[in-house]
C-alpha cells in the first residue's frame, strides 16, 4: 500500500478496480506486488508491467526471447501507456535496458561453446540457503543463485529422468 | 493522432508529385546527410534533425497507421533519443565497448507531395549494415519523411520505418536507429 504511487492515472485505475471487485477484494489483488515471476522452464511473467516473456531454446546455440504486451480490460489508457513506455525500455527490440543483459546471454552462449571449461558456477550463496514451509528461500540479504541451481537441477532431473536431480 | 502521423496516414504511398531538379536534390541531400549523421554518430546534429515535436517510428505491423498506443520497434521522441545517446556512449554500456560501426545507403528517392509551405512526404528505401562484434548484419526496408520546410532546410517531424523483417527474430537488440 505505502508504495503505491498517488498520481491522478493510478488513482482513476484504483477507482476502476474498487468499482469492479469491491474494495476489499480490489485491495487484495492490488496489495500482491510480484515483481517477477517464473513458470518454469521459460515462462517470466511481469504483473506491474503486464508483460510475459517467453525464452524458447530452439537449438544448442539458438535461443529466443520474445515479448507479450497485454492491455488490461477496463483499465484507463494511462496505465497501457505506461506499461508501453517501460516495454520501450526494457523489452522491445530497439531496449536501452536488457542491451547489456542480453549481450552478457551471447557471451555465456559464447563461452559454452569453448573447450576451456566444463562447470558453470552457480555457487554464490551455496548451502546457506534455507528451507521455510516446504520452500527454500534465498540466503538472507544475499544474492544466492538459489533460483538458477534449482533450475540446472530441474533441469539434470528431466534429462536423467530422476525427477530430484542429481 | 498526431498531425505528422495523420499527414503520412492520408497520403498516397505510390504518389509521385511534380517538383523542381532543386527540391528534388534538397531532400536528396537531406536524407543522405541524416545517413551520414548516423553512421558517423554525429549525435548532437541527429538531435537537430528533427523538429521539437518529431519522432522517430519503427512500426512493428504494415497496417499501423500511428506510433501512438500500440507496441512498436522504435517510438521516440527527442527525450528518448537523447537517453539512448547517453546510454549507447557510457562508458560502462560494456555492449557497445567496442562501440558497432555502421553504414547506410539510401536511394530510390521519391517525392509523394510537396505542400505550399514547402512541406514535404517523401519515400525511400535503405540499406544498412551494422559491424557488432565480429559479424557484418544487415538490414533492409523502407523510409517515409515527413519533413517540414525551414528558412534554410528541412526537419524531420516524423520519420516512419519499415524493416522488411520487422517481425522476425533478430540476433540482438536495435541499439542504433536504422
Amino acid at each position: 500500500m505505502g508504495l503505491r504511487p498517488s498520481d491522478p492515472d493510478t488513482n482513476e485505475y484504483v477507482r476502476r478496480m474498487y468499482a469492479a471487485y469491491g474494495e476489499e477484494r480490489a485491495e487484495e489483488i492490488l496489495g500482491i506486488n510480484l515483481h517477477h515471476v517464473l513458470l518454469y522452464p521459460c515462462n517470466s511473467v511481469q504483473p506491474p508491467l503486464q508483460q510475459l516473456r517467453t525464452i524458447r531454446p530452439i537449438g544448442p546455440d539458438r535461443t529466443l526471447s520474445e515479448i507479450w504486451q497485454f492491455r488490461l480490460k477496463g483499465a484507463n489508457e494511462a496505465i497501457y501507456e505506461r506499461s508501453l513506455a517501460y516495454y520501450y525500455l526494457v523489452n522491445s527490440p530497439s531496449t536501452l535496458i536488457n542491451a547489456d543483459d542480453l549481450f552478457n546471454w551471447w557471451k555465456c552462449q559464447h563461452g559454452l561453446e569453448n573447450n576451456g571449461n566444463d562447470w558453470i558456477s552457480f555457487h554464490r550463496n551455496a548451502g546457506q540457503d534455507f528451507e521455510q514451509d516446504s520452500i527454500m528461500r534465498s540466503a538472507p540479504d544475499s544474492m544466492s543463485e538459489l533460483p538458477l541451481r534449482s533450475m540446472a537441477q530441474a533441469w539434470v532431473g528431466y534429462m536423467t529422468g530422476n525427477r530430484k536431480g542429481s | 493522432m498526431g498531425e505528422a502521423a495523420e499527414k503520412l496516414a492520408a497520403g498516397d504511398p505510390f504518389a509521385v508529385a511534380k517538383v523542381t531538379i532543386e527540391t528534388q536534390q534538397r531532400v536528396e541531400r537531406f536524407l543522405y546527410r541524416q545517413a551520414e549523421i548516423l553512421d558517423e554518430k554525429q549525435w548532437d546534429d541527429w538531435l537537430s534533425l528533427f523538429t521539437d515535436d518529431g519522432h522517430y517510428w519503427m512500426p512493428a505491423d504494415p497496417d499501423q497507421t500511428d506510433g501512438e498506443g500500440v507496441p512498436n520497434i522504435f517510438w521516440e521522441d527527442l527525450n528518448l533519443m537523447k537517453l539512448r545517446i547517453r546510454r549507447n556512449n557510457h562508458p560502462r554500456a560494456h555492449s557497445q565497448a567496442p562501440a558497432n560501426r555502421l553504414c547506410h545507403v539510401v536511394s530510390n528517392v521519391i517525392i509523394e507531395s510537396e505542400e505550399t509551405s514547402g512541406d514535404i512526404v517523401v519515400r525511400s528505401r535503405f540499406h544498412r549494415a551494422e559491424y557488432l562484434r565480429y559479424e557484418v548484419r544487415s538490414f533492409t526496408g523502407k523510409y517515409r519523411h515527413y519533413l517540414r520546410k525551414t528558412a534554410d532546410d528541412y526537419r524531420i517531424a516524423l520519420q516512419r520505418v519499415d524493416l522488411v523483417n520487422r517481425e522476425g527474430p533478430y540476433e540482438y537488440v536495435l541499439q542504433w536507429w536504422l
